[in-house]
């Protein structure tokens, strides 16, 4: 795996899709802001993970060969982008897009950026890939959102409930991240293999390295010292935050009404952290032990490389 | 609860117990009944609090994967 080398590609294959489609200027330029969001392809400094779970599930798989996956890669990053656009929509949080064009646009901008997700994989076929498997990827693209388009909907209705359980917080997890993470193992692993038991296996892995990288994200969101999110003003139903419960700390026991960091250091004693720590590393650990399951010929540090640390 | 909730609730409200796993993560799981993985993560975390302090959780990092969440 060659990290930098293959979001050059992956950037490159955007860029070339949003040139062919013969859009207005100013969309154009409002598509590729929305993938140049922090850490995103088009950005100064691209790091996302999402092209690279893609072409390094196709690494593995085939036992080397990735280049032909560019485009499923570069359509995973913008069907990302796109809901990322739409949470944050959703959320009332900061966004790069929604500064710069308002939220009517920025809705426009999410659906083109869905569009652009699905053009792009159509590109496989110009990479030699077969109509069979192209469909194959695009069936897993719209498989996945529409499991995560119920996942966000259960979150958002948890939102308003006064309790849900840990079960309930952990499905929402598997519905979001981790189906979007299982979804760009698969599809790698489609372009790398026709046998359907690496398909799979790639995809579990993905499954438990969305949970272990989700459950870490939400640990940080309400951690003391880190940034103020909006996941305790407005009520999230996340791990740490719903398994505080079961440790005894209920929000009027815990702080003065409003005070955030005060509620957040009594999280952190409480237990939850721990717990939600303790949650994530059992699946990193089964993350990693399914891809020691295919085997020593098979190139998978790139893959391992990306599971979350703690 | 289940054995995971046991164990970290005595590990944050029992001093003793909690220098006991710090020490010996072993001996003091091996009263609960714990999967492999849970074993091997509740060492480590042992081990993280014991040589970090409560840092080891706090400052775990953020935004691996850029998340729709």
């Amino acid at each position: 795996m060659d990290p930098r080398g293959w979001l050059t590609l992956v950037a490159r294959e955007v860029e070339a899709a949003i040139d062919e489609a013969g859009l207005p200027t100013g969309y154009a330029s409002l598509l590729r802001l929305g993938l140049a969001e922090e850490g995103k392809v088009l950005s100064s400094n691209p790091s996302s993970r999402w092209p690279l779970l893609t072409l390094g599930s196709c690494e593995a798989a085939s036992g080397g060969r990735w280049e032909h996956a560019i485009p499923a890669a570069a359509a995973m990053e913008a069907f990302i982008a796109a809901l990322d656009l739409l949470d944050d929509l959703q959320d009332g949080d900061a966004d790069g897009v929604i500064a710069a064009c308002g939220e009517a646009q920025a809705l426009n901008v999410s659906t083109g950026l869905l569009m652009l997700s699905q053009r792009m994989l159509l590109r496989l076929s110009d990479r030699g890939v077969g109509a069979e498997t192209v469909l194959a990827a695009g069936r897993e693209l719209t498989r996945a959102a529409m499991t995560v388009g119920g996942g966000q909907h259960l979150d958002l209705a948890h939102e308003s409930r006064p309790a849900v359980s840990e079960q309930e917080a952990l499905d929402v997890v598997s519905r979001k991240s981790a189906t979007l993470v299982s979804c760009a193992c698969r599809i790698g692993a489609r372009l790398g293999s026709e046998d359907p038991a690496v398909v799979d296996l790639l995809g579990r892995f993905g499954w438990h390295a969305g949970m272990a990288a989700q459950l870490i994200n939400d640990l940080a969101d309400v951690a003391p010292g880190h940034p103020p999110k909006s996941d305790v003003r407005r009520g999230k139903k996340t791990l740490p935050l719903v398994s505080a419960a079961t440790f005894g700390l209920t929000p009027d026991s815990a702080a003065p009404p409003g005070d955030e960091q005060a509620f957040r250091a009594a999280l952190a004693q409480s237990g939850a952290l721990h717990y939600t720590w303790v949650v994530a590393d059992v699946h990193r650990q089964q993350a990693a032990d399914l891809l020691a399951e295919l085997g020593p010929e098979r190139p998978i540090g790139g893959l391992l490389g990306l599971l979350p640390r703690a | 609860m289940n054995q995971v909730h046991l164990f970290i609730k005595e590990l944050v409200s029992n001093e003793q117990f909690r220098r006991r796993a710090l020490a010996n993560p072993s001996a003091a799981l091996g009263a609960y009944r714990l999967t492999a993985a849970e074993q091997h993560s509740l060492s480590s975390l042992c081990f993280k609090l014991s040589s970090q302090g409560a840092a080891a959780i706090d400052s775990a990092r953020a935004k691996p994967l850029n998340f729709w969440a």
